[in-house]
């Protein structure tokens, strides 16, 4: 991105003022990869340009309630499309265990993000192929809980009964295993 | 809140082990506000979920990114364009927005071309009526979006009308003409008015206006049609 480029942070703050054509870069910016992420978690494509449509429609609805100070756009944007996509995956399912949207998200927003240093500089210039061969490093019961959370909406309870597991085995993979993914990153991608 | 009780967990004690399933969004409704609330006063614990969120955005960059259709965009612009519409009418006074039925239908014309055209296809469609013995200059036209049941009608060019006459208007379908309202013009000639249909106005095959005596009539008087004419 060169410097004369509005940021994301200042696009949003634009947005929070109903300005559209501040909307129409963020969305030009960063639809492909809410779209990746949508259709990832959904499964299908025209589904996931439902949920891609919904989140950025939230995005101009709630833009107001977005802190640069506490988070980067990208992260906020793929809780989003994360949160109406488990929703959706949920409810195809019969659940009624609708992720709380406001609490989520004041949640998220309400932890300030560390610092930037070498290893987020490291993140921001990953590709998904390279992320996806990390995750193919991980243990294989790490990797398990991730996915069948993050991807397929289930519940640590649900988790647990799928695999076997006692749930404190499942709380431990899923913490182990989302801090090996970070250190397999830098092995792999710091030099 | 069921499993963290089960497991006799305790507000005030640092939440480890949930982190991760807490940031990947496993835990129930209940369960995430309980952790939530440790993390609002807990510094460390805290710093462990930034850690563990970062990694889940990871996680959400694993995705391969795929182009949007044009009509996604589309669709989002629309009920961008919709929702400033609804603002900015906000702040007109009510009494102004709606005062009269041309006003209210062109905001509600507004909304639907907006939304309507992008999102559910319709189109909005002007019928211009055939003057038959309407004074020069004399215009009737039905402004409409036809699967919907209501138009507006802007009449203008006509003589005001006597208290012993009225305007009346008809809807034809299979031959059947239905008095849909009478009216009578302003001393310039005009009037807006709202026509209501029981069915889809594209359902309506013709339309005719004609001069009744007070109090209009059950049948249209066929030798007193100022305009008339198909409505397609």
């Amino acid at each position: 991105m060169t410097t004369d480029q509005p940021t994301d942070a200042q696009l949003i703050a634009r947005v929070a003022r109903r300005d559209r054509s501040a909307f129409e870069q963020l969305y030009e910016r960063h639809v492909r990869h809410v779209l990746g992420l949508a259709t990832r978690l959904i499964g299908e494509r025209a589904g996931g340009e439902e949920i891609a449509q919904e989140t950025f429609w939230r995005v101009w609805k709630r833009a107001e309630s977005f802190d640069a100070r506490r988070g980067n756009f990208s992260t906020w944007l793929a809780s989003i499309v994360h949160h109406l996509a488990i929703d959706e995956l949920r409810r195809r399912r019969g659940h009624a265990i609708p992720i709380e949207w406001d609490a989520d998200e004041s949640q998220l927003l309400s932890l300030p993000d560390p610092a930037p240093d070498t290893q987020e500089r490291v993140w921001a210039n990953l590709q998904g192929a390279q992320i996806r061969i990390a995750l193919a490093e991980l243990p294989d019961a790490q990797r398990q809980v991730i996915e069948l959370a993050y991807f397929e909406g289930l519940t640590h309870l649900e988790i647990s009964e799928r695999l076997q597991e006692p749930l404190g085995t499942i709380h431990t993979r899923a913490r182990l295993g989302l801090a090996k993914l970070k250190e397999l990153l830098i092995e792999l991608y710091s030099q | 809140m069921q499993v963290i009780d089960q497991m006799g967990f305790d507000p005030n004690s640092h939440v480890d082990e949930l982190i991760g399933v807490y940031a990947l969004d496993a835990l129930s409704a209940d369960e995430r506000r309980t952790v939530a609330r440790h993390l609002r006063v807990c510094s460390r614990c805290r710093a462990l979920a930034n850690e563990a969120l970062s990694s889940v955005d990871l996680v959400a960059h694993s995705a391969d990114p795929i182009a949007p259709s044009p009509e996604l965009k589309d669709r989002l612009l629309a009920q961008i364009d919709a929702d400033l519409a609804l603002s900015r009418s906000r702040q007109q006074p009510f009494g102004a927005l709606f005062a009269t039925p041309a006003r209210t239908f062109a905001f509600a014309v507004t909304l639907a071309v907006m939304v309507g055209l992008f999102v559910f296809g319709l189109s909005l469609r002007t019928f211009n009526l055939p003057a038959q013995s309407a004074p020069p200059g004399a215009q009737a036209q039905l402004i409409a979006i036809p699967s919907l049941p209501t138009g507006l009608l802007r009449v203008s060019g006509l003589t005001k009308l006597g208290a012993e006459q009225t305007y009346e208007v008809w809807l034809i379908r299979n031959g059947n003409p239905e008095s849909a309202l009478m009216f009578n013009v302003d001393p310039e000639g005009k009037v807006d008015l709202w026509v209501n249909y029981d069915e889809p106005i594209g359902n309506i095959e013709q339309m005719g206006i004609t001069i009744e005596r007070a109090g209009g009539s059950s049948t249209p008087n066929l030798n007193a049609f100022v305009f008339y004419g198909a409505l397609h």
